[in-house]
């Protein structure tokens, strides 16, 4: 049993250690050289997580390991988060330097985060399972939405 | 060690008998797959394809979630 859990845990080790730079496969964001490029970056990561919660939330209800009434929680605060997202997306597209948007991003930030934060605030509320799938990708979201912002605010 | 390497190694070690197979190595080496399949094309794309691709997979997903929102789900 102590062998079995070791061979899982080294195949654990070693496929984290792969996807971070064993694979010959960027995992980091790129170089800080272009704001607005790490925040596409960011921003399209951060899109990427939302469409997993989206399916995992959906196929949590179909398997009865969510309520209704807690998938459709999931799907209004789901749905505020997007639509900050979008504009976030179509703000930094405009600019080709962050200073030139500093002001207008700082302010869908500040919409943003708490967005996140009343969705994260019904995870404790999911039984188990259904707990773990969605806090895990949430975190996906959460470090995206979490690394725009010292881009945005590092031009102050 | 490649990463096609090790995501055969973990679908070998969820086929032997005795180790805890099934859903947690599966699992775990689908979304590994997924995962590094999104990075490198997101690596891949120029600042403009990336806010291009944000904007279409936001809509979309509005789109989705708003049919959800509709049925109560």
């Amino acid at each position: 049993m102590k062998r079995q859990r070791i061979t899982v845990l080294l195949v654990l080790a070693l496929t984290f250690s792969a996807c971070a730079t064993k694979s010959g496969v960027n995992t980091s964001p790129p170089p800080p050289s272009d704001p607005i490029r790490e925040i596409a970056f960011q921003s399209n990561r951060a899109k990427d997580a939302l469409q997993a919660l989206t399916d995992t939330k959906q196929a949590l209800l179909r398997d009865g390991l969510i309520t209704q009434a807690q998938s459709a929680a999931l799907t209004n605060n789901l749905l505020v988060v997007v639509r900050i997202l979008q504009r976030v997306n179509s703000a930094a597209a405009k600019y080709k330097d962050v200073s030139e948007g500093k002001a207008e991003l700082l302010s869908l930030l500040s919409e943003l985060q708490p967005a996140l934060n009343t969705l994260t605030a019904i995870v404790p509320s999911l039984n188990g399972p259904a707990k773990d799938r969605i806090a895990s990708i949430l975190s996906v979201a959460a470090a995206a939405v979490a690394a725009l912002v010292p881009l945005i605010k590092g031009v102050l | 060690m490649t990463l096609e390497q090790i995501i055969a190694l973990i679908t070998a070690v969820g086929s032997f008998p005795g180790i805890p197979k099934g859903e947690l190595i599966a699992a775990l080496a689908a979304v590994t797959t997924k995962f590094i399949a999104a990075e490198k094309a997101r690596s891949g794309l120029t600042t403009e394809e990336l806010f291009e691709d944000s904007d279409a997979g936001l809509l979309a997903l509005e789109v989705e979630l708003m049919a959800d929102q509709e049925k109560g789900e």
